[in-house]
């Protein structure tokens, strides 16, 4: 009789957290739902991330003058051939081109490297001289 | 008239004849006719006398053989073309040197070493070879001008010559214009 009543109060003993602990629980899904319904409803913070409130802008259109859109035609009897500008390099190029070319046609050979009529002989000339007037 | 001028190809343009001439016109038998000229613009491409300058002696195509089997066989001549290079490219009068009209320039600094290997020596000109010039045909003012540069550089008249029908005269007549190596 009395190690019936001894079981019995042992039992109730270890009921009483986990009931606890399920309460708990209850409470903080419920806390969770309500603060979920409260930040969804109220939205804090929704003004400031919103644009900005301007005065909307007025667009206007004036009619199309038809005289701008069609294109100037060029007045074409006045038009002259595209002349051929020549730049400090290309005119070093094309000289010393021609030079090769009346060497080839004079002695057979175009001039090497160092030798008169060459680029290189060219500029060491040239260096010389500058020096020389320094 | 827009569709009219845009319809027409740009080098039936009616165009200068010369530099400081439109048209010409004249009698005959009371009735005045005018002479026109359609074609590339003018300048640069204007109609070019025959006589390059005093002194430089002009050559047509008989004359022009007789240079090459001469002068350039002898060793004494030179035929220039005063054409840019992709012109030279396509087709040139054989035995030609390519010499852009452009490297002809007071202006441009190696002009010196170009006299040097044309044989001129400084203000020595007397083993300056014979030259003949000719251009892209007879409306080219590059001879001309090249002759011009050469005689106010001091090159004499006498060893310059003018081959005015140019590249187009040449081959205008059948003859054969060599591919350049």
């Amino acid at each position: 009789m009395g190690g019936a009543r001894s079981r019995s109060r042992s039992a109730a003993m270890t009921d009483v957290p986990a009931t606890r602990g399920l309460i708990r629980m209850a409470l903080m899904a419920v806390a969770f739902v309500a603060l979920t319904v409260v930040l969804i409803v109220f939205q804090p913070g929704a003004s400031k991330r919103g644009a900005p409130n301007m005065a909307e802008p007025v667009v206007t259109r004036d009619a199309a003058r038809m005289e701008t859109i069609a294109p100037p035609v060029p007045d074409l009897s006045a038009a002259e051939s595209p002349v051929r500008t020549v730049g400090p390099a290309s005119i070093r190029d094309l000289t010393f081109d021609a030079i090769a070319a009346v060497k080839t046609a004079t002695t057979g050979d175009a001039p090497a490297p160092g030798q008169p009529g060459s680029l290189l002989y060219s500029a060491v000339q040239r260096s010389m001289s500058t020096r020389a007037s320094e | 008239m827009t569709a009219a001028v845009l319809a027409t190809p740009l080098v039936a343009q009616s165009t200068a004849i010369t530099e400081t001439s439109g048209s010409f016109t004249f009698e005959q038998h009371g009735t005045e006719l005018a002479i026109t000229r359609s074609g590339l613009s003018c300048p640069p491409s204007c109609v070019q006398p025959l006589v390059a300058a005093n002194g430089v002696q002009s050559l047509a195509e008989l004359e022009l053989i007789a240079f090459l089997q001469i002068e350039i066989g002898g060793g004494t001549g030179l035929l220039l073309d005063l054409r840019n290079p992709a012109a030279f490219s396509a087709g040139a009068l054989p035995g030609a040197v390519n010499v852009p009209l452009a490297t002809l320039a007071p202006s441009n600094p190696y002009r010196s070493d170009l006299f040097s290997a044309l044989g001129i020596d400084g203000a020595d000109f007397t083993n300056a070879f014979t030259l003949a010039l000719y251009g892209a045909g007879p409306d080219d003012p590059a001879p001309v001008d090249a002759v011009a540069r050469l005689v106010e550089a001091g090159y004499p008249a006498e060893n310059l010559r003018y081959y005015r029908g140019g590249a187009s005269g040449w081959a205008a007549l059948g003859l054969d214009l060599a591919v350049p190596r």
